[in-house]
Parts: C-alpha cells; sequence; structure tokens
C-alpha cells in the first residue's frame, strides 16, 4: 500500500483505484470513461499550473530588477555600505563587509512565499565600477538561496551595481551574454567571476577567433565544462584543463569555435578528471584541438596520463594529430 | 514554505502559489462534514501518492513537482466523479 | 512558516479551519518527501531512517553492555560474545562493520556526486533544451 516508487503509467492506475474505492458498484465501462477523463483534466490542470508557476515566476523576476534598479540608483559603496530598498513585492536589503583589500556583498530579498520560492535559483551577477575597477571590470556571479540571501565575496573597491541574469539552469553557472552592442564591447573586457574562484575572460569576444582564459586556483589537475551556442545553433561543449602551477595561479586558453556573441552560455564546477567518461571522449578531443596555449597542452598531456582509459585514448589521439 | 503539501485551509488564499479548480476546498472540506483534520488526512494520502507515481519530469524542481502534483490532485477529485465521493471515507485503509 | 497572501476565496459557511497539530505537521513532513527526485528522496527515505536504527541500536547496546564496549563493538576491537549482552552486542557488531561505513560511504558519495553530477556533463541532446526554467 505504501509503495514509494514511482511507476510508469501509475497515474492511470491510481485515479482508477480511486474511482473504483468511492464507487465499489460502478462497472468497467464507467471506471474506463471516467479514469480517461480524470487524467485528462489532470493534464490540463498541470499545464495550467505549469503557466501560473511560469507567470509567477516573471514577477518574480520583474520584481527583482525593479528592487536592483533601485539600489543602482541609490548606490552602494565602501563610504555607504548599507541600503535598503522597498518595491511592491520585495524589501532588498544590501550590506558590505570588508574582507582584507576586498568586500564581501550580501543581498537579501525579503517577500512574500510564492514570490520568495520563484526567486530560489536566480544568478545575479556584482559588477564594481570607479577608477581602480575600469581595468579589468569583472562580473562577480551569485547565486540566491531558498531564503533569499545571495553572497558576493571578493568584490574590489568602487560603487557596486548589480543585475539578474536572464537564464539560470540548475548545475551550471550562467554566464552572461557577451554585449554585441559595438560600444559596449569596446568600453570593456569580458570577465566573469565564479563563486568556486574561477574566473573567465574572453578576449576578442566578438571578434573572429574569440579565446576564453579559464584561470583558478587548484590543488590538482581540474577540468572545467564550457557550454554553448555556435552561429548554425548547435550546442556545443568544450573541457578546459587547469593544472596547478609552480607559482601564480592556474591558467589555461582554449579558442570557441563557432562562438557568437549575444547568446548566453555556461561553465560548470571545477571536475576531478577521473570523473571524465566516455560519454565526454568526443568532448574531450575536440577540446584537445582548441586549445589556445602551451599551458592548456600541458595539462592534456596530464590528461591523457591519469583520465579514465576510454577518455585517455581520445585525447592522446587528438594530441598526436594535432 | 510551499514545498510540502499544502494545508488545505491554505489553499484558499489566492497567493499560496498553487492551482486548484475554483470552489475546490470548500467542496473538499463540505464532503468530509467540515472535519478538517480528516479532509487533510485524505487530500494529503492523495498528493502523496500522485507525488509517488507520476512520472514527473526529471528537470523538475521539488517545488515545481509539488505544485504539479497538487494540480492534478485537484483536478482529479473536484472535476470527476469524486467530487461526490471520497475513496478513503469508504473504503478505510485499503486505499492508497 | 510564511503565510499565503492574496484575497481569501469563498469559505464563508465553512467552520474555521482548527490548527495544525505537530504529529500532523510532522506526518505532512514525511508524506511530502516524494516531491524530490533520485538522491535527495533516496536519503530521506533510506538513508536516514537506517542511520537512526544504528543510533537506536547503539544507545540501546550503550544501556545494557556499557557506552565504551558498545563503541569498542561496533567498531569491531570487541567481539559481541565477550559482552554481557551477546545478542544484542551481536547486531551492534555487524550494523558497525557492515551499514556505518555503507552509510557513511553513501551520504560522501551523496554529498560529492550531487556536487559532481549535478554539474555533470550531460548528453549532447539534453542540451539547451526548451525549459521551463527560462
Amino acid at each position: 500500500m505504501n509503495a514509494h516508487e514511482p511507476v510508469p503509467g501509475g497515474f492511470e492506475r491510481l485515479c482508477r483505484e480511486l474511482l473504483a474505492a468511492a464507487y465499489p458498484e460502478a462497472d468497467a465501462q464507467w471506471l474506463d470513461e471516467h479514469t480517461a477523463s480524470a487524467v485528462a483534466a489532470a493534464d490540463r490542470a498541470v499545464a495550467l499550473a505549469d503557466r501560473h508557476a511560469d507567470a509567477a515566476r516573471e514577477d518574480a523576476r520583474a520584481a527583482m530588477r525593479d528592487a536592483l534598479s533601485g539600489l543602482r540608483t541609490r548606490g552602494l559603496s565602501p563610504d555607504g555600505p548599507d541600503a535598503r530598498i522597498e518595491t511592491g513585492a520585495i524589501a532588498l536589503t544590501a550590506s558590505a563587509r570588508p574582507a582584507g583589500a576586498r568586500f564581501t556583498v550580501t543581498l537579501r530579498a525579503d517577500a512574500a512565499d510564492p514570490v520568495l520560492g520563484e526567486l530560489a535559483g536566480l544568478w545575479l551577477t556584482a559588477r564594481a565600477t570607479g577608477a581602480r575597477a575600469a581595468r579589468l571590470p569583472v562580473r562577480y556571479l551569485g547565486e540566491l538561496t531558498r531564503q533569499g540571501v545571495a553572497v558576493f565575496t571578493g568584490l574590489p573597491a568602487g560603487r557596486w551595481t548589480f543585475d539578474l541574469l536572464a537564464h539560470s539552469r540548475p548545475g551550471a553557472f550562467p554566464m552572461p551574454a557577451v554585449e554585441t552592442n559595438v560600444v559596449a564591447a569596446a568600453t570593456g573586457g569580458y570577465a566573469v567571476a565564479a563563486p568556486n574562484g574561477v574566473l573567465f575572460v574572453l578576449h576578442d569576444p566578438a571578434g573572429r577567433a574569440p579565446v576564453l582564459e579559464v584561470g583558478g586556483t587548484v590543488d590538482r589537475l581540474r577540468v572545467v565544462w564550457i557550454r554553448y551556442r555556435d552561429r548554425a545553433g548547435a550546442a556545443r561543449r568544450l573541457l578546459v584543463p587547469l593544472a596547478p602551477r609552480a607559482a601564480g595561479p592556474a591558467n589555461s586558453r582554449t579558442g570557441l569555435p563557432g562562438f557568437s556573441p549575444g547568446l548566453e552560455w555556461e561553465a560548470g564546477d571545477l571536475m576531478d578528471p577521473a570523473d571524465l567518461g566516455a560519454a565526454d571522449a568526443a568532448a574531450a578531443a575536440d577540446s584537445v584541438r582548441a586549445a589556445a596555449d602551451r599551458r592548456a597542452l600541458r595539462g592534456w598531456q596530464e590528461l591523457a596520463r591519469t583520465a579514465r582509459p576510454e577518455v585517455a585514448a581520445a585525447i592522446g589521439a587528438a594530441l598526436a594529430g594535432l | 514554505m510551499a514545498e510540502l503539501i499544502p494545508l488545505l485551509s491554505d489553499l484558499l488564499y489566492a497567493r499560496c502559489g498553487f492551482t486548484v479548480p475554483d470552489g475546490f476546498v470548500e467542496s473538499y472540506v463540505k464532503l468530509h462534514d467540515q472535519d478538517w483534520h480528516r479532509a487533510q488526512d485524505h487530500w494529503e494520502r492523495v498528493v502523496r501518492w500522485v507525488l509517488d507515481c507520476r512520472e514527473v519530469e526529471s528537470r523538475a524542481t521539488s517545488r515545481r513537482a509539488m505544485q504539479q502534483a497538487v494540480a492534478a490532485s485537484g483536478a482529479i477529485l473536484h472535476l470527476t466523479p469524486l467530487l461526490a465521493r471520497c475513496p478513503h471515507c469508504r473504503a478505510g485503509r485499503r486505499v492508497p | 512558516m510564511p503565510t499565503p497572501t492574496g484575497e481569501h476565496q469563498g469559505g464563508t459557511d465553512l467552520v474555521p479551519p482548527p490548527r495544525e497539530p505537530l504529529r500532523h505537521a510532522v506526518r505532512r513532513r514525511l508524506r511530502s518527501v516524494g516531491r524530490h527526485n533520485g538522491l535527495r528522496h533516496w536519503l530521506s527515505t533510506r538513508g536516514i531512517p537506517v542511520l537512526l536504527g544504528y543510533a537506536a541500536l547503539f544507545t540501546g547496546n550503550g544501556f545494557l553492555i556499557g557506552w565504551r564496549r558498545a563503541y569498542d563493538v561496533s567498531i569491531g576491537i570487541t567481539s559481541p560474545a565477550d559482552t554481557s549482552a551477546p545478542v544484542p552486542a551481536w547486531f551492534l557488531s555487524v550494523a558497525g562493520w557492515l551499514l556505518v561505513p555503507g552509510i557513511v560511504g553513501a551520504v560522501a558519495g551523496y554529498a560529492v556526486s550531487n556536487a559532481i553530477t549535478s554539474r555533470r556533463t550531460r548528453p549532447l541532446d539534453e542540451l539547451f533544451p526548451e525549459d521551463d526554467d527560462g
């Protein structure tokens, strides 16, 4: 009676059992008819609920954008490290605390539950503007937890502004789309810092041969995957090795064949090379061919030694073909 | 926390985060002779079973899965002959 | 628990709903476990109950044969036959070398694979679907 394993087709059976229990006198034909209409009614109801939930999510995003724009107007900086913005649906509190030479900024969104639940899992970017930050305008990623809190660490001093990213998927760091606007592209480089401390810098993002530089502090060889859509609309996946260096943070460069600005892309967390499996062999081979500097190639050579056999073989073949 | 099976009393509010047919809560509670505890118990059993046996998309979050299960449960309890008879009241413990 | 908002729909001739007793709240929580999929579900329905069962076994043995001996039995230093209550100690011993490493391994595996799997590479045709996460 209390089986908790999902059963395919079980929903129809459940409807039938409920009807049979409520109407023990009913015949099989009556049960069939009403089971079918019950399943149909449930499907319609689920579609409606999804639409409502999507609309609620859009409302929550819009409210969050309003609150963030209010914060932008009010301004947040080391001189004014606390702010509170209240819009209709959301009360946003921001506080900045120094941590060494950098700052940790915490955003907290207070809202009634339906809105708060829809905010969970949204990603924000924080950027510091100001003379010192202008050299490399890094955007820092932060995720809103179920409690409505987003924390940004390592922010440089400056006037901080926040934006909501349009997309997010579980299990990946969403990367803001590269500006296709010529002015925007000319005024700043593209650099995004993920919450795990990995820095992604795009060189020549709108050009013919964009190069992605991935950097971070690692204790052993790690791999970062990148996903994007190319100009033809096909999904591409690349892996970038990060090997620890004697001095300085790890760093690798890779080309991005077919990368087109204007579309969002994603990056994953630092991965253990031992977790690469047969499904990754093709992407690994593509990535070897796309590697854009010696450090990346050295990382691939080490991966050819330490990864699982099916992946190592693909890497070795790609290295030999270079 | 809109992630647990909702209380029937909460479903009376417009912005509870769930979608159920109009008039469902009132009619379901009256079907149980206005015994809220019994109605809540039977409601939870249905939602739990829908959660367990309905093929939920693997990409659905826990929250979305609960919203879908509540919507499906509300529909089958209100838009079918189950409107007039509660299977759990009738059959005691044999029903899921 | 946050209260829902918005207009109250109908029910003017319904008796007011009573408060939810604690045992009902706990039961509702347990019944809501099905909303999780995969690993979280396993942990809630299998992992935690097994862990609680082990804790109960350890506590019971602690009272019967002493806490120090219970510890020694559960990690395999002492044979359960050497205690004053060999039968319950035997269960504790088996749980200690069989279940606990399994649970610890599963919890660690869950924590690690949750981090890895959710960021794991996925089959190519599952990328960028037209999904509801906008």
